[in-house]
C-alpha cells in the first residue's frame, strides 16, 4: 500500500523528488464551549515528505496538540482534508482508523502514559500485539528495539520506576516498535532536565537520520529551532513557514 | 488483539492492584460460601430425614390399614383378595395386642406383635442381635426397648434365654371369643433375636402362634408391590376395598416440599452476601476504570480496538468471579465436612449414630462456580463499555 501510495504521489507531484506523506488542505477546528466557539485551528495548510524532519514551533495554546491530533486521526476536524500516506483518515471506520495509526504512525507524548502492570518491554512490545503479532515475535522485536536506543536494561523494570528521561526514551522505543513511517512527538522534552532532554532529542535524530523515518517535533522551547532546516510557527490557529533568525526576532519583539 | 493475550494483560492488572484484588474476591468469597454453607445444610438434613424415612425399596410398600368404622376387616380373607389383584409381591400383615412382658423377677407392659419373618423384610427391620424365627412357634423376637425396661444392658444376654408374656386378647381382634376380653397368661418363648429401638417396649411372636390362639383381624398389613410404577394403581384398588393405604412416598414428597423451601430460604440468606460481593466488584471496577482512564486513551491511541478494550474489562471481572467462585465453593463445602468430620466424632465418643448434616451435591457446586462467574461478568458489563466508549483523547487529557 505504502509503494503504490507513492507513485500515487510521484504522478501528482512530479516536480518533487520526495513524496508528501501528510498533507493537510485548510483543516478547521472549533469547539463549543458553552455558548462560546473557540476557533483552534484556522485553516491549516501544510504538507511533510518522507525522511523531512520538520519543527512546529510555538506559544502554549496556539493549537499545536490538537494539529497533531487531527494528524493522529484522534480529532476530527470541522472542516478540510487530511490525508496521511494517501489515506483519508477520518473517511476510514474507527477501528480501521485505530489499525491504521498504530501501524503507520508513532506517537510521543510530553507526559509519559504507561499500561502500569506491564513491564517497559511489554508495554514497547502492546502496539505489536494490537497488529497480530504473537507474543514471541513481538517480544523478540521490542527486544531488538530497546538495544538499538541503548534501552535493553531497562526491559525488565517497570515503567513507573524509571526516571523520567529513562520513561521518555522508552516511550520512543514504543513509538517506533512497529516500524511507523510517521512520529510524532508533542513537547517530549518538556518534563525532562537538559541531559535527558539532549538524549531524547539524540535518538529523534537517530529516527530521522539513520532510519529515514519523518518526524514531526511540535515544541516551544527555541533551543530545538536548528533541529530542522523545516521550520513551521504557528500561532492562534494559523501555521507560517519561517526561519530560526524570524522567531528570535519575533521572541524578542514579545518579551519587549 | 489475540484473546489470550487479553487474558495475560487482565492477570496482570488484577495482580498489580493485589489488596483491592483480593479484597474484592474475597467478598466473592464470603457471598459464594455462605450459599453453598447453608444450601449444603438444606440438602444435608433433606438426605438425613429422608435417610430415616426410608429406602427405595420402601417406596414399592403399602401400609394397609383397616377403618376403625368400617365393617371390613383386615383378616385372611382380605389378604387373599388383595394378593388377587396381580402385581403383588408380598403380603405380610401384623398383629397387635396388648399384654405383659416377663423375664426373671421383671416385668412391664408393652405391645406383643404377631409377625412373620416376612414383615421384618418388608419393613427392613434390622435385628441388633439374634438371627430371628426358624419356624418354631415358641419362638420370640424383643425390640431394645424392652431390654432395657427388663434390666438386661447387653442385648446378646438374651438370647435363648426364656421370657414368658400375657396376652389381652379382645373380641375386635378375635371375634370368635366368649367374652369381651381374655387374658391369657404365662406363654413361654424362647429368645431368638433383639430388634431395633422403638417408641414402646414391645415384643414379635410367631404369625401363626397369634392365629393358632384365635386372632383374626389384623392391625396392618404391608403389601409389597412389583414395579413403582404399579404403586398408585395398587393403591386406589386397595383403598376401593375399604382400607386405609399409607406410603411412604407421601411422606417422602412431603418432606422434599419443606425442604425444597428450607434450602431456598437458606440461598436468600446466602444470596445477599453475593449481593454485596457484587456490589464490591462493581465498586472494584468502576473505581479502576476512573484510575486508568489515561492508560486506556493510550491503549487505543496504541491501536487497541474498542472491543478489546471492552473484553479486557469484562475478563478482568470475570476473573474475579471465577477465583472468588472456587475459592467460595471450596471453603463452603470444607467447612461443611469440617463440620460433619466434627460431628462424627462427637456422634462415635457419644456412642450414637453417626450422621452428616452437609451435603454438597457436586452439580450444585459448579453449577455455583459458573454463577460467580457469570455475577463477575454482569457486574462488569457496565465499566466495561464505559471503557469501551471513553474517547482516546478524553481519557488522555483526563487528570
Amino acid at each position: 500500500m505504502r509503494n503504490a501510495t507513492r507513485k500515487i504521489k510521484v504522478s501528482f507531484k512530479p516536480k518533487k523528488k520526495k513524496p508528501a506523506v501528510i498533507k493537510v488542505k485548510d483543516i478547521r477546528k472549533y469547539f463549543k464551549i458553552g455558548r462560546r466557539k473557540v476557533r483552534v485551528l484556522r485553516g491549516i495548510n501544510l504538507e511533510v515528505k518522507e525522511g523531512e524532519m520538520i519543527v512546529i514551533f510555538g506559544p502554549s495554546g496556539c493549537g499545536k496538540s490538537t494539529l497533531l491530533n487531527v494528524l493522529l486521526g484522534l480529532e476530527e476536524p470541522t472542516a478540510g482534508d487530511v490525508e496521511v500516506l494517501g489515506e483519508k483518515i477520518y473517511q476510514l471506520p474507527l477501528d480501521e482508523r485505530t489499525r491504521f495509526r498504530a501501524r503507520r504512525m508513532g506517537m510521543v507524548y510530553q507526559q509519559p502514559i504507561w499500561i502500569r502492570s506491564l513491564s517497559v518491554l511489554e508495554n514497547v512490545a502492546f502496539p505489536l500485539l494490537n497488529l497480530g503479532f504473537t507474543k514471541e515475535g513481538a517480544l523478540r522485536r521490542t527486544g531488538r528495539i530497546l538495544s538499538e536506543l541503548d534501552l535493553a536494561q531497562l526491559g525488565h523494570q517497570y515503567p513507573t520506576t524509571l526516571s523520567g528521561g529513562e520513561q521518555q526514551k522508552a516511550t520512543m522505543a514504543r513509538a517506533v516498535v512497529a516500524d511507523p513511517t510517521i512520529i510524532l512527538a508533542d513537547e517530549p522534552t518538556g518534563n525532562l532536565d537538559t541531559k535527558a532532554s539532549s538524549e531524547v532529542i539524540k535518538i529523534l535524530k537517530i529516527l530521522n537520520q539513520r532510519l529515514k523515518r519523518t518526524v514531526i517535533l511540535v515544541t516551544h522551547n527555541p533551543q530545538y529551532l536548528h533541529l530542522s532546516k523545516t521550520l513551521y510557527y504557528m500561532e492562534d490557529g494559523r501555521i507560517f513557514p519561517t526561519s530560526p533568525s524570524m522567531i528570535s526576532k519575533r521572541l524578542t519583539k514579545t518579551v519587549v | 488483539m489475540k484473546k489470550k493475550y487479553l487474558f495475560q494483560i487482565a492477570f496482570k492488572n488484577l495482580w498489580f492492584r493485589k489488596i483491592r484484588t483480593i479484597v474484592t474476591i474475597l467478598g466473592v468469597v464470603v457471598g459464594i460460601g455462605a450459599i453453598v454453607f447453608l444450601v449444603s445444610l438444606g440438602y444435608g438434613l433433606q438426605k438425613m430425614t429422608l435417610s430415616s424415612v426410608g429406602t427405595m425399596e420402601l417406596l414399592k410398600t403399602l401400609d394397609i390399614y383397616s377403618e376403625k368404622s368400617t365393617i371390613v376387616k383386615l383378616n385372611e380373607g382380605a389378604v387373599e383378595r388383595i394378593r388377587d389383584l396381580g402385581h403383588v409381591e408380598a403380603v405380610a400383615p401384623l398383629i397387635n395386642l396388648g399384654g405383659k412382658i416377663k423375664y426373671g423377677e421383671k416385668e412391664t407392659e408393652g405391645v406383643i406383635y404377631g409377625a412373620e419373618h416376612r414383615f421384618f423384610e418388608l419393613s427392613e427391620m434390622r435385628l441388633v442381635a439374634g438371627s430371628g424365627f426358624t419356624g418354631d412357634l415358641g419362638e420370640a423376637i424383643v425390640n431394645a426397648s424392652t431390654l432395657e425396661l427388663l434390666g438386661v444392658t447387653n442385648p446378646e444376654d438374651i438370647l435363648g434365654e426364656m421370657i414368658s408374656s400375657d396376652l389381652i386378647l379382645t373380641k375386635s381382634v378375635a371375634p370368635k371369643l366368649k367374652e369381651d376380653k381374655q387374658t391369657m397368661k404365662d406363654l413361654e418363648f424362647k429368645v431368638v433375636g433383639v430388634s431395633s429401638a422403638e417408641e414402646t417396649a414391645g415384643v414379635y411372636l410367631p404369625f401363626f402362634k397369634m392365629t393358632s390362639l384365635g386372632v383374626e383381624n389384623y392391625q396392618l398389613s404391608k403389601v409389597k408391590v412389583d414395579s413403582e410404577d404399579r404403586v398408585e394403581q395398587l393403591r386406589i384398588q386397595i383403598e376401593n376395598l375399604g382400607f386405609r393405604v399409607d406410603w411412604v412416598g407421601d411422606t417422602i414428597a412431603q418432606v422434599n416440599q419443606v425442604f425444597d423451601i428450607f434450602k431456598v430460604i437458606l440461598g436468600v440468606f446466602g444470596a445477599i452476601a453475593l449481593l454485596v460481593s457484587a456490589l464490591g466488584i462493581f465498586n472494584t471496577l468502576t473505581v479502576s476504570l476512573i484510575e486508568r482512564t489515561r492508560e486506556i486513551g493510550i491503549m487505543k491511541v496504541l491501536g487497541m480496538g474498542g472491543k478489546d478494550v471492552r473484553s479486557l474489562f469484562l475478563i478482568e471481572a470475570g476473573l474475579i468471579g471465577i477465583v472468588g467462585g472456587i475459592i467460595g465453593v471450596s471453603i463452603g463445602y470444607g467447612t461443611g465436612a469440617l463440620l460433619n468430620y466434627l460431628f462424627h466424632i462427637l456422634a462415635v465418643r457419644a456412642q450414637a449414630e453417626p450422621v452428616s448434616i452437609f451435603y454438597t451435591p457436586i452439580l450444585f457446586a459448579i453449577l455455583m462456580g459458573f454463577f460467580a462467574l457469570l455475577i463477575g461478568v454482569i457486574t462488569g458489563i457496565y465499566p466495561a463499555v464505559r471503557a469501551k466508549r471513553i474517547k482516546p483523547l478524553d481519557a488522555l487529557r483526563y487528570e
